[in-house]
């Protein structure tokens, strides 16, 4: 399977990201409905981003927690299926990283599907800065260290 | 659907909150700038100051703001800064402008006074006046950690003043977040005048967007040819050292006023003292606007200072004051914004009272016994103090240049270059060129300030920074861009160029109309037909089919340009009315006027007697009486403003709508 990753050295907080989530599974443009968020914080006039989104966790809590059995796997991607969705909120409680919360008008869970429906995640197609990459799960641990490690390189290579 | 449908009336003196339907105003004036201008007419008498409680502080946004295509406001209020105190709009990005959509307001209209300090509270529906003693005399970093830490709301967003604003200050500016400014024209004295400290948002609603299909190609239309296509070099630059770049491009081309426009050439400029360097060193990450992907401003941290810069904020007290050091330049340029102090009008002042010293028309017995040197950051540091403050000289410098030149006396004015009662940009030598024309009609926007062939000046070797092109090719390609464009929407491809006086009217139009659409649709005007020299393209045809495909309400380039048309009258016919209420006369920056002294377009001049025919070509083509500086009686007839006719008819003006 693939997966997104997120550098946050990267990142320039845009929020795009969160703007064509919520438009492309909602129809609408509302951060609260975007499955993964952009959070900003402010410290001595410096802003920090966060992103938070659904890592489809091997070992899923979201679904072990679910009493109806309204999140089902399909190659690896943890998905709700609205209909079967109670709005109990278990997967709100039980996500590890805070990329699940109930949608206030529907009451089913918003949770990323990877836009199975799409070529790719829309969220990824339209992240300009490149923080966020689809990559196949075998090729994560290379992508990343090639660009954590090049800030080493270019020392490396100020040196030689 | 995209428009959230409510516009909030907020009445400080009686503490009375309403609620009213936008839906009445959009099909003549559709949304932002125009509803804003609109709501401003049938508000504010053209009798009362910029700093009357009747004043109306207008926050807009456009039906586009809150989604991918659109996240801008725009700040409208009678300026207590400008000559005869006229409208004045200014523009605010940020999260703020999209938060109030997402709180289900278009619009929010603020007047009266409070009789103690207070700040806006917005949850949604709940909307509340709260008691803001507490927060008065902070500063506008401070007024916002402390709130959001008080309200326990992290994703609050805030916009406020500084003491710049609490004390009135006429070019005190509006700030929300780190840089986010409504910086042109006092408005954070017109909300310091009301003792509102900030405004507080919080929103969770959505805009449901009425043709997502047609929206989405449009997204990606603008994507493909802003962000991969032409633009894409732009968008980068934009990013990573931002206006900032423009800056050394304009010292390069010789553009840059050393010493308040004695001259315009750097003295042997260095590599660390270019705005790029600077950047390089110190810049930690991208701050900007939501939902864009370019975040132009820079945020940087130097030597235990840090915050955010873009555009106007590279030029005030730099070269202008004859100063080189980016260090001094980042002081001050923080000092200015954590007091809510418009930087350029800040600096000009300073280096306007340098040169009066210089000459020796002050002394340090003038400025509480600090002497105005040139490039002294004591008296720039003291001087922003002062002024933010209003204390001492400051007091004297408050109400902006020629209230201070008239305080000072001994002919000080004729050394003030102020448009307006606003210092000139000291980064285009303008007004020199096509935009001269413009002093013809009394202006209130920015878009007269700062007019297409100025900016292009500046931005003609911009390309020129991509490693791999020359500055000729640099040239020839920017020449093209905007050629092509100025064909497309005038039929001449000349017509933009600086002394094509011809047809510099059409184009002046064109750029005023595609910035305008803008500011009406919330869409950002940078990157729209405003900017074709850096390779964006947005054009009001493009504003107003995202509007269609937003809200599902038909909208037309045509219905663009017609909204832009009433708008523009409703201000020019404020002004008009501004200037007969307080009579003052407009002082020409004499100095301007003379053949340039030195550097790259040495001895170029204005040719004064082009003016009339630029004014009277605008003039037609706006549908204006050049005579009476009052719009025509078809025209308005046109565009169903009967109600301007009669109110314009019914008062004791000489001239008459005919």
């Amino acid at each position: 399977m693939k997966r997104i990753t997120w550098e946050q050295q990267k990142c320039t907080g845009c929020r795009v990201c969160e703007a064509i989530c919520s438009f492309v599974k909602e129809g609408e443009f509302n951060p609260v409905k975007a499955r993964g968020k952009v959070l900003h914080t402010v410290d001595r006039q410096i802003r920090y981003t966060i992103r938070v989104y659904c890592l489809q966790c091997e070992e899923a809590y979201c679904m072990a927690v679910c009493p109806a059995s309204a999140i089902s796997v399909n190659d690896g991607i943890k998905i709700v299926d609205e209909n079967k969705c109670l709005g109990c909120k278990m997967c709100e409680i039980a996500c590890p990283v805070g990329a699940i919360a109930v949608n206030p008008e529907k009451g089913v869970a918003l949770k990323c599907d990877l836009c199975v429906d799409q070529e790719e995640p829309q969220c990824v197609k339209y992240c300009y800065s490149g923080a966020l990459q689809y990559l196949p799960s075998e090729t994560v641990g290379y992508a990343l260290a090639r660009t954590k490690s090049q800030k080493f390189l270019d020392m490396v290579k100020r040196e030689a | 659907m995209s428009n959230a449908g409510i516009i909030l009336r907020v009445d400080l003196t009686d503490r009375k909150v309403e609620k009213e339907p936008t839906s009445s105003y959009i099909k003549d004036y559709i949304g932002g700038l125009s509803i804003g201008t609109k709501l401003f007419w049938d508000g504010v008498p053209p009798e009362i100051t910029g700093l009357d409680p009747r004043n109306m502080l207008i926050f807009s946004t456009g039906p586009l703001t809150g989604t991918l295509l659109g996240n801008r406001s725009v700040v409208i209020a009678k300026s207590p800064l400008y000559t005869n105190q006229t409208i004045g709009n200014t523009g605010m990005g940020g999260q703020f402008p999209s938060e109030m959509k997402f709180a289900g307001y278009d619009h929010i209209v603020i007047t009266g006074k409070s009789e103690t300090p207070v700040y806006l509270y917005i949850n949604n529906e709940e909307v509340e006046i709260r008691d803001a003693k507490h927060l008065w005399g902070m500063d506008v970093y401070e007024t916002q950690t402390s709130l959001k830490d008080e309200l326990k709301d992290p994703e609050l967003q805030i916009a406020c003043i500084g003491p710049a604003g609490e004390n009135q200050v006429a070019y005190a500016l509006i700030l929300h977040d780190i840089d986010n400014t409504a910086s042109k024209g006092g408005h954070g004295g017109v909300m310091g005048s009301k003792r509102l400290k900030a405004v507080a948002v919080r929103g969770t609603k959505g805009l449901r967007i009425a043709d997502p299909e047609t929206f989405k190609d449009l997204w990606q239309q603008y994507w493909q040819h802003n962000v991969e296509g032409r633009g894409k070099f732009g968008l980068k630059l934009l990013q990573d050292i931002g206006v900032g770049g423009m800056a050394d491009a304009g010292v390069k081309q010789d553009m840059a006023a050393w010493g308040y426009f004695d001259s315009y050439v750097v003295p042997s400029p260095k590599r660390e003292e270019e705005s790029a360097y600077f950047v390089e060193k110190h810049m930690v990450g991208s701050i900007g606007c939501a939902f864009c992907p370019i975040q132009c401003h820079q945020n940087c941290d130097a030597a235990g200072i840090s915050g955010g810069v873009t555009c106007w904020g590279y030029a005030g007290f730099r070269w202008i004051v004859k100063n080189k050091d980016q260090h001094f330049w980042w002081r001050c340029h923080q000092l200015c914004q954590r007091y809510g102090l418009e930087i350029n009008e800040a600096a000009g002042i300073t280096a306007w009272l340098m040169k009066l010293y210089e000459l020796g028309i002050i002394s340090a017995a003038d400025t509480d016994g600090i002497p105005m040197e040139w490039g002294s950051e004591e008296a720039c540091i003291a001087t922003i103090e002062k002024m933010a403050k209003r204390e001492g000289f400051g007091e004297l410098l408050a109400d902006g240049t020629i209230p201070a030149a008239k305080r000072i006396g001994r002919n000080s004015i004729k050394h003030a270059i102020q448009t307006y009662n606003k210092q000139v940009y000291p980064l285009t030598g303008m007004p020199i060129g096509g935009s001269a024309g413009t002093y013809m009609i009394p202006a209130s926007s920015e878009v007269w300030l700062h007019p297409p062939s100025a900016d292009m000046d500046t931005i003609y070797p911009f390309l020129a920074l991509e490693p791999g092109i020359s500055d000729e090719e640099a040239e020839r390609i920017t020449d093209e861009w905007v050629s092509d464009h100025a064909e497309e929407t005038t039929g001449y491809r000349d017509a933009w160029k600086e002394f094509s006086w011809e047809h510099f009217a059409d184009y002046a139009v064109v750029n005023e109309t595609a910035i305008s659409a803008c500011d009406i649709s919330g869409h950002c005007d940078w990157i729209s037909d405003r900017m074709p020299h850096i390779g964006f393209r947005w054009s009001p045809q493009d504003n107003a089919k995202a509007i269609s495909a937003a809200t599902g309400i038909n909208c037309t380039g045509e219905m663009i340009v017609d909204a832009h048309k009433r708008r523009r009258l409703l201000e020019l016919t404020h002004i008009r009315l501004c200037f007969h209420a307080f009579g003052e006369k407009l002082e020409l920056p004499l100095k301007l006027l003379m053949p340039k002294p030195d550097g790259r377009s040495k001895g170029a001049t204005m040719d004064m007697g082009k003016i009339p025919q630029v004014a009277q070509r605008y003039c037609e083509l706006m549908g204006i009486n050049p005579e009476t500086q009052l719009p025509k009686k078809e025209e308005l007839e046109r565009l169903g403003m009967k109600d301007v006719i009669d109110a314009v008819n019914n008062r004791d003006l000489k001239e008459k709508i005919v």
